[in-house]
């Protein structure tokens, strides 16, 4: 036992090493840390690492992950999506939504019509097909939660008035995706037969029905479950039930994502949403880096040679629909020029959510789905660059928003 | 006194409070328990942190803010509002007061002001429900409670 999980020990521990010194670096250069952990995945995947040490050192040597590790790894990175979904539930607050649904229902379906309608051109006129063009639509028009947040926070905007229109744009975006996975996941699984993708939809939505009425009724049952003293088994048995019916969902075809944030939006209702956030929050931040690191570990680079230019397109596309619709979201909050300057620059950021469509894709490769290998494997590495570029754009523009905001009140006031 | 309350989904609660001047003070409360408090010099300004704190030194800056820790008791404005109109406020007797010299049963403050002496403090000690023949002397401290009105009156007639 001992001999047998040495080697793989060690390439877990290779891992999460380059995980940390990636975060180590990205900090140092005041930039967000998920571009850093996919791009040490990516320089220690087959494709460049292993490549490289086979090309200098001969077959023998060649550096790679061992197929367990590997495996490992495709594990952590699952479980990092439903802990990811799991605290959007968690901090996901339907009363909150419903209060304030005039304006963030406005700034919502600004942001959905313009990015979402532009991604779904966008992607048709490049792949020739609704599916594609569907799955293109989704990860150009969902914004980083992650990152934004945590950009909002470090620049002090948290405290100004443009937060309000960033963060509840957020919300609606949120809640949209996990729509939109659920429905994607069953489009993708239905290969192409019209009886078999009704059947996966309709098991879709009876899943998530079945879920919606847990978070409803099954409060009492949910504060019973962490009805204790003991942090511990408060963590415990909050992950059991998450990854419990996350992966009973994906067993049944289901997206595991969506059941994760209803699980979260089930335990948000008991009302100690913040003291779980607080104790699984080093687990998900874990999970999720595995999982980032996971997306650049199966991405191979020399792909991003044939998709340079779809990502070219898309970078140039989609960075204006954002600013366009995230500058009329802060007119919507009645703010200035300057901040609704800031709310533009601050949704350009797209991170993990455009990830997690992007690994649905993957799951459905190895499936065999309504989308071929090719197809998938493209789509997958215009998701990987395209997240590198914008994660890294978006923080840029936030941290520089200055020099736009005073062009722009200068502009705006004839100069 | 306004407080306004934002909800920052996935962040926290933000709380705003004019401090007068055009002035506003911002104060981010994190799901984590950090608080931030910033500075909003004119309205439309970015506002400018001034404290970032873990839950705990927040806890302790808070209790020093509301008195907990030290209370200013020397200070005409030190009140404690206790219900509805009533009030618990400090009172420092000075040598000309015009009940400096006389006792309580002669200064009869109840009957002339409204306003009750809960406890004295001299030289340090807490004098619970003194007697009515204790003497009022310069530099005393009277703890009091009344209404506002009772409170106008006492000042007005007793110090």
């Amino acid at each position: 036992m001992v001999i047998a999980v040495a080697g793989e020990l060690i390439e877990v521990g290779v891992m999460f090493a380059a995980v940390a010194l990636a975060g180590a670096i990205a900090r140092g250069l005041r930039q967000s840390v998920i571009p850093f952990y996919i791009v040490s995945g990516i320089l220690l995947n087959p494709f460049v690492a292993g490549e490289l040490t086979e090309a200098v050192l001969g077959q023998e040597f060649a550096v790679g992950l061992s197929a367990e590790a590997t495996h490992f790894i495709e594990l952590g990175a699952e479980l990092g999506i439903v802990f990811l979904l799991f605290f959007l539930g968690l901090e996901f607050n339907l009363d909150r939504l419903l209060a304030s649904r005039d304006r963030i229902g406005t700034v919502g379906l600004i942001d959905l019509v313009i990015n979402f309608g532009v991604g779904f051109v966008l992607g048709f006129l490049l792949f020739g097909d609704v599916l594609a063009a569907f799955i293109i639509a989704g990860m150009v028009y969902i914004s980083s939660s992650a990152i934004i947040t945590k950009s909002l926070i470090d620049l002090g905007w948290i405290a100004n008035e443009e937060s309000s229109p960033l963060l509840g744009t957020l919300v609606f975006e949120d809640l949209f995706i996990a729509v939109y996975l659920a429905v994607l996941s069953a489009l993708v699984a239905g290969a192409g037969d019209v009886t078999e993708a009704a059947f996966s939809v309709g098991l879709g939505l009876g899943f998530i029905l079945v879920l919606l009425i847990l978070v409803y009724a099954g409060t009492a049952l949910f504060t019973a479950l962490i009805e204790t003293e003991s942090n511990e088994f408060i963590a415990l048995r909050v992950t059991g039930v998450t990854v419990l019916v996350a992966g009973a969902a994906l067993t049944l075809g289901v997206s595991e994502a969506v059941a994760a944030f209803f699980i979260g939006m089930a335990f948000s209702g008991t009302g100690r949403a913040e003291k779980l956030e607080n104790l699984l929050e080093p687990v998900r931040d874990i999970f999720a880096a595995v999982f980032f690191f996971w997306i650049g570990l199966v991405t191979d680079p020399m792909l991003f040679a044939g998709v340079l230019g779809i990502i070219a397109t898309a970078v140039v596309v989609t960075t204006p629909t954002k600013l366009l619709s995230g500058f009329w979201s802060g007119k919507v909050y009645d703010l200035d020029d300057r901040r609704s300057t800031r709310v533009a620059l601050g949704m350009v950021t797209r991170g993990e959510f455009t990830l997690i469509i992007a690994s649905t894709v993957l799951v459905v490769r190895d499936r065999g789905g309504a989308i071929t290998a090719a197809t998938a494997n493209e789509i997958n590495a215009f998701a990987v660059g395209y997240v590198l570029v914008m994660s890294i754009l978006g923080t840029v523009l936030m941290q520089y928003s200055a020099v736009f905001e005073t062009r722009l009140t200068a502009w705006r006031n004839g100069e | 006194m306004d407080v306004s309350e934002t909800d920052l989904p996935g962040v926290g609660k933000r709380f705003e409070l004019d401090i007068g001047g055009g002035e506003t003070a911002v104060i981010v409360v994190h799901n984590t328990g950090r608080r931030e408090v910033f500075v909003r010099p004119e309205s439309g300004a970015d506002a400018e942190e001034v404290l970032d704190l873990t839950d705990r030194q927040a806890r302790i800056v808070g209790s020093i803010l509301e008195g907990a820790y030290f209370q200013p008791v020397a200070t005409d404005t030190s009140s404690v509002t206790l219900g509805d109109n009533v009030m618990l406020e400090w009172y420092t007797l000075g040598e000309d007061a015009p009940i400096v010299g006389k006792s309580i049963e002669e200064a009869d403050v109840r009957r002339e002001t409204g306003a009750t002496i809960a406890a004295i403090e001299r030289g340090g000690d807490v004098i619970q429900s003194p007697d009515p023949d204790w003497v009022f002397e310069a530099d005393d401290q009277l703890i009091v409670v009344g209404t506002r009105q009772h409170h106008e009156q006492f000042a007005a007639e007793a110090t």
